[in-house]
């Protein structure tokens, strides 16, 4: 699978430009591919730090209040720890939320587990409301983060 | 609709519903009046303690979100707040769920208030403290809070269980408009009182004894 990161805060660069209610919340990951995204586009980028659960509400209400959330962490810590989040605030809801989540299946491991999170279509497939892309190329990634309606997308 | 009005309103449709968790419902009157009285078109509102939903719906049959008469169907098909009745901006079921959710919104549009009202069972959830440091993070001076401090939780007295007295003062600490204000679970309905109007049913004489007491 190629890693997309780079293109990702590329066509967000893109994507903010031409769009002002678009907004790029990181939890805290993102060193060395967010820092000219965030330098171009301070009003349209926070670092919330490490408030996982949180950061998927505030999404919901920015949703709510008319702007384009993309959020961007770690797919374990995006889709597992914030799962009912996710569910409620996102899937039921059916707010306009990017799910942007990198290192699905990196190996991190403690313990001989993997701090990965290749289940997340598991996790994710019985929600309603919440498309799932796994992009192979630029161009599929493009399509995925220009899609209507929350998703989420492997990076 | 004054205190007494609400009170019947929500003891008649609960009954007719067959809804619980009168306690809730009954401790946050007064708080729910207070807020719809300073409330304008362009604000929001976030009633977060969600099972004490019957309050909600009737204060916003009251200001005429939808007709008394749809009060109890609403109660009965939707037991948690959801968009499908009107006036309700976001469902919201779990604790924990409708300060971020007021964090976002307040920071979406700083020219609009948001207004929420929480339990202080809520008060137990992480959400809670990660969402205070973000809104003081970025300076929320729009996001208006109300704990409604019942001081009672599903299975007893809340400071037995978890002891809040060090967070309210970190909220307080945290959030320039946080106020904790105490209530009493059940309001002045002696049965409803504590953890007894948790998880009651009324019943046709229950409702009479209770509309003898408000």
């Amino acid at each position: 699978m190629p890693d997309l990161r780079k293109a990702f805060f590329d066509y967000m660069s893109e994507i903010a430009k031409n769009d002002k209610s678009v907004i790029l919340l990181v939890g805290d990951l993102g060193f060395s591919f967010v820092e000219e995204y965030a330098e171009k586009y301070p009003k349209q980028f926070i670092n919330t730090g490490c408030i996982e659960q949180s950061l998927i509400g505030i999404a919901a209400g920015l949703a709510r209040g008319g702007k384009k959330p993309y959020v961007y962490s770690g797919s374990i810590f995006l889709i597992a720890r914030a799962y009912e989040q996710i569910r409620d605030d996102i899937a039921f809801n059916n707010t306009n939320v990017k799910l942007c989540g990198t290192g699905a299946s990196q190996f991190l491991g403690f313990s001989h587990n993997w701090i990965g999170n290749e289940n997340e279509e598991d996790l994710l497939k019985n929600l309603p409301n919440i498309k799932r892309f796994y992009p192979q190329s630029e161009i599929e990634l493009k399509q995925a983060l220009m899609s209507e309606g929350c998703a989420y997308v492997r990076l | 609709m004054d205190r007494k009005e609400l009170q019947k309103s929500i003891l008649e449709n609960s009954l007719k519903a067959g809804a619980c968790h009168l306690g809730s419902a009954l401790s946050c009157v007064d708080i729910l009046i207070e807020f719809f009285d300073i409330l304008k078109d362009e604000d929001v509102f976030i009633f977060s303690k969600a099972s004490g939903v019957s309050a909600l719906y009737c204060v916003l049959a009251d200001k005429g979100y939808f007709s008394k008469e749809k009060i109890a169907e609403y109660l009965k098909n939707y037991p948690l707040p959801s968009v499908e009745v009107p006036g309700v901006i976001h469902s919201l079921g779990s604790l924990g769920h409708g300060l971020p959710l007021a964090v976002g919104m307040a920071l979406a549009d700083r020219n609009r208030n948001v207004y929420i009202l929480m339990s202080d069972g809520e008060c137990q959830e992480g959400t809670t403290y990660e969402s205070a440091l973000f809104a003081r993070q970025h300076n929320l001076k729009n996001l208006y809070i109300i704990i409604d401090a019942n001081q009672y939780q599903a299975l007893g007295k809340t400071n037995d269980i978890l002891n809040l007295d060090t967070a309210f003062e970190f909220l307080k600490n945290t959030l320039p408009n946080c106020e904790i204000r105490k209530t009493i679970k059940g309001g002045n309905i002696d049965f409803l009182q504590g953890t007894k109007g948790h998880y009651k049913n009324l019943t046709q004489e229950l409702l009479e004894q209770a509309l003898c007491q408000i």
